[in-house]
């Protein structure tokens, strides 16, 4: 049976062009243009995955209602934000909502599609009492479960963005290697090659690190070049 | 000379001549409009000085004719007579008093005060001539009577183009020139002498027996002679007593021109009551008339009474000179009231009122003369003057420190205003201010300025806020039908297509990639300031980052020489290193679309006075000067060779000014000397220790 994705975007062609994509890779979506409509046909009937976007019409915050009222009703539901708004402010509230990931527009769709099909397989990871050996990266403090995605350093859990975790997991996997900046945005399934967009990303895993530890200085910037994992 | 410099000498001047006159020179040269206080006090004392004149000419007038009216029909004080008897005749003689005494040196000088009783005898008076041809310039005579204590002195100045005095031995004093005088009256005991003229001086009185013939000296009376070139002077001393019985005298003189012959060629005198010589005498003032005068107390006024036969009755004051009596008294004649004004010097003047004493016969009687110099009026028009000066003067200081005072403060005013209005907006044109303090609360016109440069500035800065999110607005809008053209592109790809769609979607796909950047550079740039703003410092080694940059750099380009070079050795700044970093990408990207294969990029870091200057080296072609000072502004991409297919808005250089500006320093960029490549100077504060 299909996976049904909830997409609501009050933008009619770029909800087809998404629902189609969809599709296309085998997922059922659903869309809506309206917070309200979304709201009573979600709550009825709730999508294996919601992406929403964050002004709905003449909602300006329309996104972060509906996604509040989604994740009230259904706790373990999937939200990725897919927006035109690009203000850290806005990131940071979707993703306290409990978002998964925050995208901003414009996104390619087979990404999208990736990112979708990440969580789905990270989800399905989780839902298995015992999560296989494979996946599993350990570095000096980090551990790091791709399959569940989930992170600890120093045994303390560490809660990433999907985007995050990625640019994390691409890091860590040959610690002491650089990656590049364009190696980092692949991994990340991130289309904007940007050495900002990057740092940005690193910028705020450092600081989740760094809430943990404020010692941690793993992750350093090889200048001009990319990022690596520092080696014990 | 062309046209330009032509204009730019002229407006050199008028520029010279309007800068050197700021405010406060132009309103204290408009004081100077206060010297015309003087000019128009000037004017308007010469005008009162005139009416003064003219109040003082009809008040004297006035007067002289109330002393005149108020003598009216006092016949009986100008019943001239004489003192000791009877009437006095109009022809009568008055006796000068003296003040002073007079000495006995035939000259005339001491005489001087006595002039008005000076009584002329020319051809009127011939009482005889033998030879014919009197000449009218000899003979004659003037004589003056005065009197001093007991003594009766007589001035006697005979003109006699030939004196001949007498000579020793002579036993006739006849042959001589000489005087016959008589004293006492006529037939009732008068005494005559024979006064001859002597060459030694001394006068001696030869007395004629009473049946003649017989010569004696007589002793009581004393005289001096001088000769002079116009003829002889006498001065004669005889005591009173000879003449108070009859208040006569007898005075002729005679003149001989043939010493040889001795013979009198004519004899001169007054002829009266058939007496050869006879003069009647009366004393000089009328006691009543003097009295008045004197009681009057007229102050600076000389008061002047004279009878019809214009002898001087009464006076006040001493003043010797005696100027403008002969005119008032002719225009007396006329019988009406007179004055004028006469000068007395290079600055005095004096006004003369005349006025006619009438007699009940409707006849004159005499005349009132009144004398007033206008010293009043002078010197009230001096003071005036004065006043007016001093007061223009200190009006001119109080009105010039008044002014100095004002236009300092409104100078200071402009000034800070105009200082304030240049701070409000920065090098690179943002406002950044609300509005101004300076005058804000003022009510007057610097007020209205100021208050409208806020005004302009309140909406040039609306304006600006605009400008400065119009990209990230642009950004938000662009970015909604740009994501449906990408995934629609996407959709399409997805699709089964021939060869010639897929090329197409595929250009589609590198067109919109391109905007995003555009759009994506442009938010940036936008928000890059802020962003710096709220970012947290902290210290970073700015040579570390460099030279692991550059290294790295040259792994990646490696069709380009690129170096380091570290004369500052660890270089700790306060920042951000990922900026740093952005700001070195900026410089990168910069060298690397203007140098061409094998150029050479290089960094040298150098420390200078708590500072470090990195100077970021290219070789690729100069920078045309016009685009050097505008370079590092939005949308400014300028240099030869940019044949490059990126996007360049000239958006890296803004974002590399402003992260240098984040950091408190400052970058700008230079041709070589050599010309041979481009140096961007870029300047960090170092991190302060402790």
């Amino acid at each position: 049976m299909p996976k049904i994705i909830g997409i609501v975007e009050d933008d009619t062609d770029q909800l087809e062009n998404y629902a189609d994509a969809m599709r296309r890779k085998g997922y059922e979506p659903v869309g809506y243009t309206r917070a309200d409509q979304a709201l009573e046909a979600f709550t009825k009937n709730p999508p294996d995955l919601a992406v929403l976007d964050i002004s709905l019409g003449a909602e300006v915050d329309g996104g972060f209602e509906l996604c509040r009222s989604l994740l009230a009703a259904h706790p373990g539901l999937p939200v990725i934000f897919l927006t035109d708004r690009v203000d850290e402010i806005d990131k940071i509230s979707g993703l306290r909502l409990g978002a998964w990931d925050y995208e901003t527009k414009p996104i390619s769709l087979n990404f999208l599609a990736e990112k979708v099909a990440a969580i789905f397989r990270i989800m399905e990871s989780r839902s298995q009492p015992h999560g296989k050996a494979e996946g599993i990266i350990k570095t000096g403090d980090l551990a790091l479960d791709e399959n569940r995605m989930t992170v600890t350093w120093k045994g303390a859990p560490l809660d990433l963005t999907l985007t995050e975790f990625r640019i994390v997991a691409a890091l860590c996997r040959r610690p002491g290697d650089v990656k590049s900046y364009e190696s980092l945005m692949d991994s990340a399934i991130q289309t904007v090659v940007a050495h900002n967009t990057v740092n940005t990303h690193i910028r705020h895993i450092r600081k989740k690190f760094a809430a943990l530890d404020p010692g941690f200085d793993k992750i350093q910037n090889e200048y001009a070049l990319g990022y690596r994992w520092a080696e014990d | 000379m062309t046209d330009e410099e032509r204009w730019s000498s002229n407006s050199f001047l008028a520029g010279a001549i309007s800068m050197r006159l700021g405010i406060r020179a132009r309103l204290i040269l408009l004081t100077l409009a206060f010297l015309v206080i003087p000019v128009l006090a000037y004017i308007s004392s010469q005008e009162m000085k005139r009416f003064m004149l003219r109040h003082q000419q009809s008040s004297q007038l006035i007067a002289a004719q109330a002393l005149a009216a108020s003598l009216h029909g006092q016949y009986a004080q100008f019943q001239m007579r004489q003192e000791k008897s009877g009437e006095l005749t109009d022809a009568a003689m008055f006796i000068h008093r003296a003040t002073s005494p007079f000495r006995m040196d035939g000259l005339a000088d001491e005489w001087a005060p006595a002039a008005s009783a000076v009584r002329e005898f020319g051809r009127e008076s011939l009482l005889m001539e033998s030879g014919g041809g009197f000449d009218p310039a000899t003979g004659g005579f003037k004589l003056i009577v005065a009197r001093w204590e007991d003594h009766i002195y007589l001035l006697v100045s005979v003109q006699d183009e030939t004196v001949i005095p007498i000579s020793r031995g002579w036993t006739d004093p006849g042959k001589a020139d000489h005087l016959r005088l008589g004293l006492g009256a006529p037939g009732e005991g008068e005494r005559k002498y024979i006064v001859p003229v002597s060459s030694d001086g001394e006068l001696s009185f030869l007395e004629e027996a009473p049946g003649g013939g017989r010569v004696e000296r007589n002793e009581t009376l004393a005289g001096r002679v001088k000769i002079n070139s116009r003829g002889y002077v006498m001065e004669i001393a005889l005591p009173e007593s000879q003449i108070a019985g009859s208040m006569t005298l007898r005075i002729i003189a005679e003149d001989v021109d043939d010493q040889r012959r001795g013979r009198v060629k004519s004899a001169i005198g007054p002829m009266e009551d058939g007496a050869p010589g006879l003069i009647h005498l009366a004393y000089f003032q009328s006691p009543e008339i003097q009295g008045m005068l004197d009681s009057l107390d007229l102050a600076e006024v000389e008061a002047r009474v004279f009878d019809r036969a214009r002898r001087l009755r009464a006076s006040t004051g001493f003043a010797a000179d005696v100027s403008g009596e002969g005119e008032a008294l002719r225009i007396l004649a006329s019988g009406a009231p007179y004055y004028t004004n006469i000068e007395t010097g290079p600055n005095g003047e004096k006004v003369v009122a005349a006025a006619p004493i009438k007699g009940s016969d409707g006849g004159s009687l005499g005349v009132v003369i009144l004398e007033r110099s206008t010293r009043g009026a002078d010197s009230m028009q001096d003071k005036a003057m004065e006043n007016t000066l001093w007061g223009a003067f200190l009006a001119f200081v109080a009105v010039a420190a008044g002014l100095v005072i004002f236009s300092t403060r409104l100078s200071w005013r402009i000034h800070r205003l105009r200082g304030e209005a240049e701070r409000a907006i920065d090098q690179e044109g943002r406002v950044r201010v609300d509005g101004l303090e300076a005058s804000r609360e003022s009510g007057d016109e610097i007020g209205d300025l100021s208050r409208s440069i806020s005004g302009l500035l309140k909406k040039l800065r609306s304006h600006h806020d605009f400008l400065a999110i119009l990209p990230r607005t642009l950004k938000h809008e662009i970015n909604n039908p740009l994501n449906t053209i990408t995934v629609s592109l996407e959709n399409l790809a997805a699709q089964e297509m021939g060869q010639a769609g897929s090329k197409y979607i595929q250009s589609a796909g590198r067109g919109v990639a391109r905007l995003r950047e555009i759009v994506d550079n442009l938010a940036e740039a936008a928000s890059v300031e802020d962003s710096i703003q709220e970012e947290k410092f902290e210290p970073v080694d700015l040579a570390l980052i460099l030279e692991r940059y550059m290294e790295n750099s040259a792994g990646v380009y490696k069709d380009r020489r690129i170096q380091f070079s570290n004369r500052a050795g660890k270089a700790a700044i306060l920042g951000s290193d990922y900026r740093i970093e952005q700001l070195l990408d900026k410089l990168m990207d910069n060298a690397l679309d203007f140098t061409f294969r094998d150029g050479t990029i290089e960094a040298r870091l150098e420390r200078m006075n708590g500072r470090f200057l990195l100077t970021f080296y290219n070789d690729g072609p100069p920078i045309p000067e016009r685009t050097l000072g505008n370079m590092f502004d939005s949308l400014v991409a300028d240099r030869e060779g940019d044949k490059s297919a990126r996007t360049h808005l000239g958006i890296g250089l803004y974002v590399a000014r402003a992260i240098c500006q984040g950091h408190g320093g400052g970058i700008s960029a230079r041709n070589t000397s050599d010309g041979k490549g481009v140096e961007f100077l870029v300047i960090l504060p170092a991190a302060r220790h402790g």
